[in-house]
């Protein structure tokens, strides 16, 4: 013989409690009710367990590659052209501070011969470029609207842009600081020259792949400044390399 | 000076503070007809769309709304505005997808288990189930409105306005289905 017990209204109710979505006063009416409804109280306890269950569930890649089918597709699929927007007004303000920044690095770099860059870095490290350069984005929109007056950017000054970025001078540069790596590397521990040429491989996958994602948006503010500071730290790695290279020799 | 050096080694780069390969620049060469780079998106992203074509539409579904989802995405790749993350945009377009073709091919049977809007009495006890099923499995087998809100609610992390307005129900009857869901899941926690 099975009893059907009453339905207990505030069975209902305790979904809202577990999300803390019950009005001060239901809540406290609840609490009572719970001191005293063993049911109610297993019931509680089972939904916090369902919701913890829920937020750790994780995911995993289908079983099968569902890829192929995608590409066929999308090889099928006719494309409109992405529009090309001007670039909001906080990224060129960004850009502004790191262009100027990577063509300073860039000149000093190229001023000096790969022989001397090694005797300047092994006595005194050249100054790392300002803290804006390395940090993410810190600029908010609001704050960048209020600082420079809104001027729509002209292809002109695009074009201008990204010839600043994509740089002769700089590669240049930084061939001869590979040059001189190259030459000082039998100095270097051979775990260390691993874990360099590992960063620089995904440095120059970085740089390649930001060049080709410019060459095909030029307009993109957002684009130049993440090749800029992405070539910035090939510099960087460079340096810090040279200087432990001469630190050994 | 060499000893004070000598025992540096290079700091690792770390690839998730490397710029390389992220989706703002994936997306712009995949928007460019890349299709390579689409893929590197694809794979950066299809577990999480999967798991949730899965748990939405079920096991049978779920790869050919993978498909949908990530063909429709690809497609519209132009109009992404790069101000909101790429992986959240994609994740809402996926929802209208499923959602979307779910109107467009409700079954009868669907309109038959009264699937929204309904709320069953619920046992006050779970009934032990009979076969044993995982707890992500199992959400599977819910009904498809408490089932959807489940999934947006407590999986994924909407607010009951939000999913209220995606699935234009009241939030009332979101807040009544995503209760109905947990008592039913119950029966399917690992005990
Ligand atoms: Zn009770």
């Amino acid at each position: 013989m099975t009893i059907t017990p009453a339905h207990d209204p505030w069975t209902d109710r305790l979904s809202e409690y577990v999300d803390g979505e019950m009005r001060p006063v239901d809540r406290e009416a609840l609490e009572h009710h719970l001191a005293g409804c063993p049911a109610c109280s297993v019931a509680l306890a089972e939904l916090r367990s369902v919701v913890a269950r829920a937020h750790a569930l994780e995911d995993r890649a289908p079983a099968d590659d569902l890829w192929p089918g995608i590409a066929t597709a999308i090889a099928a699929t006719p494309r409109r052209a992405p529009v090309a927007r001007p670039p909001a007004d906080w990224w060129r303000r960004r850009l502004d501070l790191t262009l100027p920044q990577l063509a300073a690095a860039a000149l000093v770099v190229a001023a000096l011969s790969a022989g001397t860059m090694w005797i300047a870095l092994a006595r005194s490290p050249l100054r790392a470029p300002a803290p804006g350069a390395t940090a993410p984005v810190a600029s908010s929109p609001a704050a960048a609207s209020q600082q420079t007056a809104p001027a729509p950017a002209s292809p002109t000054a695009v074009t201008a842009a990204t010839a600043d970025v994509v740089n002769p001078r700089y590669d240049r540069a930084v061939a001869e600081l590979e040059q001189a790596l190259a030459d000082g590397r039998g100095r270097l521990d051979p775990r260390t020259l691993q874990v360099l040429e590992q960063n620089l491989r995904t440095i120059d996958r970085a740089i390649g792949e930001a060049r080709r994602a410019v060459a095909a948006d030029p307009a993109n503010a957002w684009l130049r400044s993440h090749l800029a500071t992405t070539m910035k730290r090939k510099v960087d790695l460079l340096r810090t390399a040279a200087m432990l290279t001469a630190g050994r020799g | 000076m060499a000893a004070a050096v000598s025992g540096v080694t290079m700091p690792s780069v770390d690839p998730d503070t490397v710029p390389a390969a992220s989706d703002a620049i994936d997306v712009r060469l995949a928007a460019g007809g890349d299709a390579r780079a689409y893929e590197r998106i694809y794979r950066r992203h299809v577990p999480r769309i999967h798991g949730l074509a899965r748990r939405m539409a079920g096991d049978d579904d779920a790869g050919d709304l993978t498909q949908m989802i990530f063909v429709r995405a690809w497609e519209r790749l132009g109009s992404f505005r790069g101000d909101a993350a790429f992986g959240t945009w994609l994740y809402r377009l996926a929802i209208n997808v499923i959602l979307g073709r779910r109107a467009a091919t409700r079954t009868e049977r669907e309109r038959r288990d009264h699937g929204e809007g309904v709320i069953e009495a619920i046992p006050a006890r779970p009934a032990r189930s009979e076969h044993r099923i995982d707890f992500d499995a199992a959400i599977g087998r819910l009904p498809p409105g408490a089932r959807r809100v489940f999934v947006l609610h407590d999986i994924e992390g909407y607010k009951h306005e939000e999913i209220a307005r995606m699935l234009r129900v009241t939030a009332g009857t979101s807040k009544a289905q995503l209760h109905r869901a947990r008592m039913l899941m119950r029966a399917h926690l690992e005990r």
